[in-house]
């Protein structure tokens, strides 16, 4: 299947040339967002905004105009939880998704506050080696948590698209999974990923994207997981191995936490799986 | 109404602190989390408990009171909140920012006061200004702990800064195994007598009273229960005791602070607040069986057996039973 979305810096004069596309536009000055919805959305179409700035959550000047548009935000840090709650009314008409960094040390405890109030959130891993005991605590709360709350990815995507004889990929809420977005470049130079597009590592160009399946770099890239078993590596012989594919083999103790971590995410999501089917049984 | 302690530490050291063992047994900067305050929040939410109070030691002692405060009004939960009134300037300077504006049937503090009289300077002069911001917010609360109270001083914070026309009459229960000021059950009568003078007189300042819970039908009089009648109305007119739940901030639970180490659990043992609930409601009854009363009339009195009355504080039957050789229900004596 064909990729469907490209993920971009914002470069008003290349998108305009684009027609029919489906739009990541990344970008760090909150001063664009209106202008790359607008350009965007003329003859191509805009999925989301990914706006990473370095300011707490708290501190965003949100404005009205951006109510319709779409917006990843990824920040350090949430900051002041007063701050945040003077803006709710305004926040919760909007269609965004705050994203954390896990170097940060209250990241856990905020986005359980911030999706307790109703705020769509998730995970930004960090450069720390993340604490995979206090996130599994997290993803308990997000799964089998009492009362109705916002989501939080990646949780929200390995449980509703989990399937228990296929790999599930939680890259795609980061726009990294290349089998619905691909990245590039202001050259119109197309990399898979996005440390790829940051090494230089293309395998085609903006003109050839309607082909981009035909490919066979891009079809050699989707089987990129095989190396792990083809180097014997520990990741693949690990139990949660459908829900992670090896992305923290460089970081964590392989094995050890995250192997616990990635574990009950999967019975979590065997759980929500099941909750969903129980609901078309025939006797019911 | 459970109540939620944010924080072990207070400020202050009165005479008749019923949770003077729960205090003493606690770490001294032991503080509630925000995951296991969100963690509450979510058990009361699915329970559809609405209402909610912020406890201590002093909670406003507790790094994030006026963060928990906020969550909780956009959880569109109503909260009281018991405090000393003692703060720093900084804390009533933020509270004042954030929560001065609050409508008053979503937040509701009950300031605990004791006799000016008898209370440090400093910590009059602070209680002062606490009551400057937040008066429009706030009811008395006022704690009997001996038969001769005195209670004029309160018509004067009332009067000086604007509180609610209502006083939270609460009693001074013994703590089972621990010294506390308390009012002894002989001294029951001359409380009574005393109590229905001083609202005598808080009615004619337009003031009323609510009793809190431990306080005996039989400790009035008929003619001093018709002047209670006329005077507060029957909602006010309590005789109750039943299990207050209290949620500690390394999440243990446990039916009110006098029995705060009485079979004490973990919020985590139960799935609902109605579990828990049912679980002390059904504990209490067994040790009802055993103490129907703090008199021995109080077993066969109609007003118990109707319920109109519940014989005063469990926590005086217990401390009864607690030097006594262990022949009753064994569940009184864990």
């Amino acid at each position: 299947m064909k990729p469907q979305m490209i993920v971009t810096l914002y470069k008003p004069e290349f998108i305009e040339k684009q027609r029919g596309r489906l739009f990541v536009v990344k970008t760090d000055d909150y001063g664009q967002i209106e202008d790359i919805s607008r350009v965007c959305n003329t003859h191509n179409k805009l999925h989301t905004i990914v706006l990473t700035v370095n300011e707490p959550f708290s501190l965003i000047p949100f404005r009205e105009e951006w109510k319709n548009i779409p917006i990843y935000l990824v920040v350090p840090e949430m900051g002041s939880f007063r701050d945040v709650a003077a803006k709710l009314n305004i926040i919760h008409q909007f269609k965004i998704r705050v994203f954390l960094n896990t170097d940060h040390k209250h990241t856990y405890t905020n986005l359980r506050i911030l999706s307790s109030i109703g705020i769509p959130c998730g995970i930004h891993f960090g450069k720390i080696d993340p604490d995979w005991d206090v996130i599994n605590d997290l993803m308990y709360y997000s799964v089998y948590g009492k009362v109705k709350h916002a989501s939080i990815e990646p949780f929200e995507y390995v449980t509703s698209q989990y399937k228990p004889d296929i790999y599930t990929d939680f890259s795609a809420v980061y726009f990294n999974d290349p089998h619905q977005s691909v990245h590039m470049n202001e050259f119109g130079k197309i990399a898979l990923t996005a440390e790829d597009l940051v090494s230089n590592k293309f395998i085609t160009d903006i003109e050839h994207f309607d082909s981009i399946e035909q490919n066979p770099l891009y079809k050699e890239g989707l089987k990129r997981w095989q190396q792990f078993f083809l180097d014997n590596h520990l990741c693949s012989y690990c139990p949660a191995w459908r829900v992670c594919l090896g992305k923290f083999a460089d970081k964590a103790e392989v094995n050890s936490v995250c192997k616990k971590f990635f574990s009950d995410l999967m019975d979590a999501a065997d759980y929500y799986r099941l909750k969903q089917q129980k609901g078309t049984e025939v006797w019911q | 109404m459970p109540n939620i302690l944010l924080t072990d530490k207070c400020v202050r050291s009165c005479p008749y602190c019923f949770a003077k063992k729960h205090m003493n047994s606690s770490e001294p900067d032991d503080t509630l989390r925000w995951e296991d305050f969100i963690y509450i929040t979510d058990l009361l939410d699915s329970s559809r408990h609405r209402i909610v109070s912020l406890l201590g030691g002093e909670p406003t002692l507790h790094p994030h009171f006026i963060d928990f405060v906020i969550y909780l009004l956009e959880r569109q939960f109503r909260i009281t909140v018991f405090t000393s009134g003692i703060m720093s300037e900084k804390m009533l300077s933020e509270a004042s920012a954030h929560l001065n504006n609050v409508p008053p049937e979503r937040l509701n503090f009950v300031c605990n006061l004791n006799d000016p009289k008898k209370s440090p300077f400093s910590e009059v002069e602070n209680i002062k200004k606490f009551l400057t911001v937040f008066g429009h917010l706030t009811s008395a609360g006022f704690n009997i702990y001996k038969p001769d109270f005195e209670m004029e001083f309160l018509i004067d914070y009332i009067n000086s800064y604007g509180l609610k026309r209502n006083i939270r009459l609460g009693l001074a229960h013994p703590i089972p195994g621990v010294k506390n000021s308390y009012v002894k059950i002989d001294e029951m009568p001359k409380m009574a007598e005393r109590l229905v003078d001083y609202i005598k007189v808080l009615d004619k300042f337009h003031i009323k009273a609510g009793f809190d819970c431990g306080f005996l039908l039989c400790h009035f009089t008929e003619e001093q229960l018709g002047t209670l009648f006329k005077l507060l109305g029957p909602q006010a007119l309590s005789f109750g005791c039943g299990p207050a739940l209290d949620i500690g901030t390394d999440m243990s639970v446990w039916s009110c602070f006098p029995l705060s180490n009485y079979h004490k659990k973990s919020l985590y043992d139960f799935n609902s607040m109605d579990e828990l609930m049912g679980y002390y409601t059904n504990l209490h009854n067994k040790i009802r069986v055993e103490a129907s009363g703090i008199y021995e009339k109080c077993d066969d009195c109609r007003y118990r057996l109707e319920r109109l009355c519940m014989g005063g504080c469990l926590a005086h039957g217990l401390s009864s039973m607690h030097d006594e050789e262990p022949t009753r229900h064994k569940e009184i004596y864990i």
